[in-house]
């Protein structure tokens, strides 16, 4: 029989402080469980009054260093940890210098090449100066990041293509919004969008009176310099009757939106298609809601009016866009659509359904057809 | 109408014996192993199921955020200490490569016989005989802790006794083997 071992009289304070709920976009990745059940450290240690987290602002949280001291191992990995990273300092120094000795000198291909295995080699520098450092690591946990340094962003696009990356797109394979919307799809782009402030996972359904409003849009890129985006929504699932196929449906559309890896919303483009609602008709099957971010490549684009006609891939060969993040959202007919239409849209609500069977056994009159077999005797 | 059925009742009963004993009988289901109708008294299987499904899973330690967070400082820093060698190893074996290519290099613009015997290497191989190999069991005379390297002063003899050549390579010749003192030297 197992004896627990008695619990010590903490204040009730440190038992009741929870872990934040972390969001959606980031799992715990450990394989080691933090038991929460006990606050009590391992033996050699005692608890220090100082060590318990008693915050007065329990929504802001700042890392405490751990008191050096107590765990020999813990005091000598920290000083080997500061030591190394003192050495990848001053190696970034050297490397700072020798990239200001080529920027005095001209610029052509060759010198061009090597200046960017230097940024490479300090980016590298950078991030392993910084990513053993507890307090770095504890932020990272803790959403507390600051895109403009090296450490975060690596720890960000790491963490990315670890877990949300592969299950985007899977599900973007699966439901096969990559042959049918886009060509071919290599992301670099963390591409994430919210209804009523609540992360949605990739291809999940959503009730249509939830997307009257636009989504509020995030998009975590991993460069520090501002490059231009363009957004679109498109619905390639809406029938086309007289061709007996599919049309694209166009939802929203937004160009020249200025993006970096400090900022991640979408403001500053210029709204060319304002937002229409998701309106799946009846009669159809679910409809897949797509959203693109396109890097603009020949900077800014001059656009004044959308062809609402057009194809998703004539427009992005028209204007040179590359594809860096999608993700997507599915939605099906409900009474809500209805109104969106009469509403919103304020057009008739068509409502689609099977072309009628065609009963081989019955001619033109309806009658029963006469037998096929001829009776032999 | 003619069919296969009837070409083996042409045949005598005495041959139709004889291809019957000759066919070869497959195994009973219960001897082959894994099958459901498998020899369930064979203890075997009960301890294989024993090991895999019930053995008890090693219980992880159960630790605080505080704990966790050192544990991870602590392996990161000994994961980091080994790359540091790793690298400093890497580096001194990529600055010997390179000092080599370079010296070769400067070797080729001479255009001497050196730099040809130099191409081409030792393709014979040879271990000196004096060379430890490892032993199964340790020697008989044990470790010798009062050893002292040769002393680095080259113009002092190495060895005490003049009349002995001198070693030219002091780690293969220093110490004579224990069966060389045995032979008669001629």
């Amino acid at each position: 029989m197992l004896l627990r071992p008695a619990k010590r009289a903490i204040p009730a304070i440190a038992r009741l402080i929870q872990f934040r709920t972390l969001p959606n976009f980031f799992i715990n990745f450990r394989t080691l469980k933090i038991d929460e059940s006990t606050t009590k450290p391992l033996a050699e240690e005692v608890i220090q009054s100082n060590d318990l987290v008693t915050e007065k602002e329990i929504g802001v949280k700042k890392y405490k260093t751990i008191p050096l001291g107590i765990n020999p191992a813990y005091d000598e990995a920290i000083k080997y940890i500061l030591q190394d990273k003192a050495n990848k300092y001053q190696q970034i120094k050297q490397i700072d210098e020798q990239i200001n000795n080529f920027s005095k000198a001209e610029l052509n291909d060759e010198i061009i090449k090597e200046l960017e295995v230097l940024h490479k080699r300090k980016y590298l520098l950078q991030v392993q100066a910084e990513v053993n450092d507890p307090e770095v690591r504890w932020n990272f946990k803790n959403d507390i990041i600051d895109m403009s340094k090296p450490v975060y962003r690596h720890l960000k696009e790491k963490h990315w293509k670890s877990g949300p990356l592969p299950k985007l797109m899977e599900r973007i394979t699966q439901m096969y919004v990559v042959p049918d919307i886009f060509p071919d799809l290599e992301p670099t782009m963390c591409l994430e969008f919210k209804f009523d402030d609540e992360f949605v996972e990739p291809g999940r359904f959503q009730r249509p009176i939830r997307t009257i409003n636009p989504p509020t849009i995030v998009m975590n890129s991993f460069h520090v310099e501002t490059r231009l985006y363009t957004l679109i929504m498109v619905d390639p699932d809406m029938p086309d009757v007289e061709n007996k196929s599919f049309q694209m449906q166009w939802h929203w559309l937004i160009t020249n939106i200025p993006i970096s890896a400090t900022k991640i919303d979408i403001s500053g483009g210029n709204e060319i298609l304002k937002y229409v609602p998701p309106h799946p008709p009846k009669g159809t099957k679910y409809h897949r809601y797509t959203l693109g971010a396109f890097e603009q490549s020949n900077g800014k684009i001059e656009m004044s009016k959308m062809d609402l006609k057009m194809n998703v891939r004539e427009f992005v060969s028209q204007h040179n866009l590359i594809l860096r993040g999608a993700t997507f959202f599915r939605e099906v007919w409900d009474k809500d659509v209805s109104s969106i239409y009469k509403d919103q849209l304020g057009i008739h609500e068509p409502i689609y359904s099977k072309p009628p069977k065609i009963d081989h056994y019955l001619d033109e009159t309806g009658k029963k057809r006469p037998s096929k077999f001829i009776e032999t005797l | 109408m003619t069919n296969h059925f009837s070409y083996r009742s042409a045949l005598s009963t005495s041959i139709r014996g004889l291809l019957a004993r000759t066919v070869k009988k497959s195994k009973p289901k219960s001897e082959i192993p894994g099958s459901q109708n498998a020899n369930i008294t064979d203890t075997r299987y009960q301890i294989i199921k024993r090991i895999l499904y019930e053995t008890p899973k090693p219980e992880l330690p159960k630790m605080t955020e505080q704990d966790l967070e050192k544990h991870e400082t602590i392996d990161r820093a000994w994961k980091l200490f080994l790359r540091n060698q790793q690298e400093e190893r890497e580096n001194e074996l990529a600055a010997k490569y390179r000092m080599l290519n370079e010296a070769n290099l400067e070797l080729e613009k001479l255009g001497s016989r050196l730099f040809n015997s130099a191409q081409i290497g030792n393709k014979i191989m040879m271990f000196p005989r004096q060379m430890k190999i490892p032993t199964e069991t340790p020697p008989l005379n044990g470790w010798n802790y009062d050893y002292k390297p040769p002393s680095s002063d080259p113009t002092k003899p190495l060895s005490s006794d003049p009349t002995k050549p001198l070693p030219s390579d002091p780690i293969k010749d220093s110490e004579p083997l224990p069966s060389d003192s045995n032979k008669v030297s001629s």
